[in-house]
Parts: structure tokens; sequence; C-alpha cells
């Protein structure tokens, strides 16, 4: 399920409408998957930052780059601790994803 | 105001390249591209915001995007000049004051607490409105900044840019279809006749740039971008 968004964000160009799409999306699915909710709400906090911060700046294919990595690990974290993990492991993950989108310098 | 001259559209378009190649606001990169907001790559890019800080060239630039405006729709055909967040608010209020018209400007989305307003200044419904943005790239946010207008019950006409990719055949199209006409100063082609002429830049990039203004779907393909554009 969190790996869709990954996977359009990478189809749809990685560029800031890509993110904005996957913010709108996580955005409702914290309605659409309640039991999901943080998770999505993380997901969204961290592509509504890339919009923020590149809606009117250059965006060099190589930093794109590098967003998509970060992103991708934030995302797959949660994916494999939502698919396999209990509930512990859950909350550690949501976690490791906020404390590393509070250490990430805002945009 | 306005200075009521009104040069030929092509001194326009030289000129305004030219001083956008003179304060370095224009860009080229073929090894590294630019990812644009679409997830097009693509070897150029322009940073208009820099001409704020060019008052000799700003007040140029304003008098050409009034004779444009007047010579193409009228003296009499706005009520009111809007700035899309964030870059088209300065030009909006320069062309305002030239235009001797009220000015707005448009937030990409309300606040979404207190008074939640994603358009600030006064609007009275049923105004037309000239809607300033530093860039148009294929519109797509002048049609958000027009139909957060609507909502107040006034239209957006007409947009301005400063500048115009000229890239994407259909946009002027696009915009025509959402009930606005496109005016610009300079497209990606003036530049490029330009820098040709004074020999900026190396040859080589130039032919890059020029294969990106000739295909830009397919150079973005071959770069690493997306193949094609969403609809």
């Amino acid at each position: 399920m969190f790996d869709t968004l990954l996977k359009n964000l990478d189809e749809q160009g990685r560029g800031v409408r890509a993110y904005d799409a996957c913010a709108r999306t996580a955005r409702n699915n914290t309605v659409a998957h309640p039991d999901k909710a943080a998770a999505f709400l993380l997901i969204a906090i961290a592509a509504q930052r890339f919009v923020d911060a590149y809606d009117d700046q250059p965006l060099t294919v190589e930093k794109a780059g590098e967003e998509f990595d970060q992103i991708g690990s934030l995302i797959t974290l949660l994916g494999d601790a939502y698919a396999t993990g209990s509930a512990e492991q859950r909350i550690a993950a949501l976690n490791t994803v906020a404390a590393r989108l509070a250490a990430t310098p805002k945009a | 105001m306005f200075t009521n001259t009104f040069p030929e559209r092509a001194v326009i378009s030289e000129t305004v390249a030219k001083m956008l190649l003179e304060i370095n606001a224009v860009h080229f990169r073929a090894d590294q591209p630019y990812t644009f907001t679409s997830g097009l790559t693509s070897p150029v890019y322009i940073d208009c915001r820099k001409l704020i800080s060019y008052p000799r060239i700003r007040s140029a630039m304003m008098d050409f995007a009034a004779s444009i405006i007047f010579r193409n729709v009228g003296f009499e055909q706005f009520d009111a000049v809007a700035g899309g967040e964030t870059a088209g608010i300065p030009f909006a209020a320069w062309l305002a004051d030239r235009m001797g018209l009220p000015m707005q400007y448009v937030r990409k989305k309300p606040k979404g607490f207190g008074r939640d307003a994603q358009i600030e200044g006064t609007l009275a419904e049923g105004a037309r409105v000239l809607l300033v943005e530093d860039l148009t790239t294929d519109g797509g946010s002048k049609i958000k900044f027009a139909e957060a207008v609507a909502k107040t019950g006034a239209r957006v006409t007409d947009t301005f840019a400063v500048f115009y990719y000229g890239i994407f055949p259909d946009t002027p199209a696009k915009l025509e279809a959402a009930g606005m006409r496109l005016h610009y100063l300079a497209t990606w082609r003036d530049i490029l006749k330009v820098c040709k002429e004074q020999n900026r830049f190396s040859p080589e990039i130039l032919v890059e740039v020029e294969s990106f203004l000739n295909e830009p779907v397919k150079w973005s393909a071959n770069h690493g971008g997306v193949s094609s554009l969403p609809s």
C-alpha cells in the first residue's frame, strides 16, 4: 500500500507535481485507512516538504534523485513495519520516521 | 504610470532576452539537467526573480509589458491586476502601477485557518482581472490561480508573464479554453537567438538547448525524465 505511493512518485517523474499528488493521496488515506493514519500522515508531511522546498526553486536531476531516495527509505521502513511487524515495531518505525523528519532542515 | 511608448514586438523580445542574459538569469546545463514540476528533464532554467534587484531593467520590462497589453487588449479592459504567489507579486505591483489599476495577490492555496483567504486585497464581483506571474511553462499554475479568482465572482480574462517557455504548442489554447489570453515578453527562442549572435555559452550546449526546445519530451526521455506529459 505504501509502496504504491513511491511507485507513483517515480512514474510521474519525481517532480513537484508528483510529490503534490503523493501528499494529497497520503492525506486522504489517513481517513480511508484509519489504522494506518499515523504512517500516511508522516508520508504526507514528507511529500509536502518537497513541494514547499522546490515549487519555485531549481531542482536538478541529481537532487531529485537524492530526495527520492530519502522519501523512499522512509516509506520502505513504514511499509515493512506495517506488513510484518508487531505493534511495537510499527510504533518504533513511526518514531524513527518522525525523528528523521524532525532532524531534517525544514523547507 | 505608463510612458505611452509602443516598441515593436521583435525589439521588445530581443531586448528582454539581452536583459535576462546580462543579469545571469539564464542557466544551461545538459550534463546535470533540471527537473521541472511536471517531471520533464530540461537543460534550461531561468530565474526571473533576479529581475526585482535591477530597477532599470525591471522598469523597462514593465513599460514593455504595459505596451503589449494595452496594444493587444485595450486601455480600459481591466479592473484589477492580480499577482500569483510568490514570484508574480512584485511584477503585478509594478504593472498595476503602470496601468493605474488596483492590485491583489493570489495564494497557491488558502491559508487553512483564520479567514482562510486565498486572495489578498479587495476584488469586486465581476471585475476583469489581469493575472501576472513571472513565468509560463504549461499554464497549469495560471489555471489554478484563475479558478481561485473566479470563486470571488471576478474573472481572469488575460494573463501576463515576463517569460514564456514556448515549448508546449498547446499552452495558449489550453489557457484560452480556461478563458485567458496569454501575453509575454520573450521566449527561449529569443534567448537562443541572442546567445548565438553574441557567442554566449558553448556551441555544444546551444545544440543541446535547441534540441530540447525542438522536442522537449524526447529530450526529457533521453535524459532520465518523463517520456510523456499528463494531459
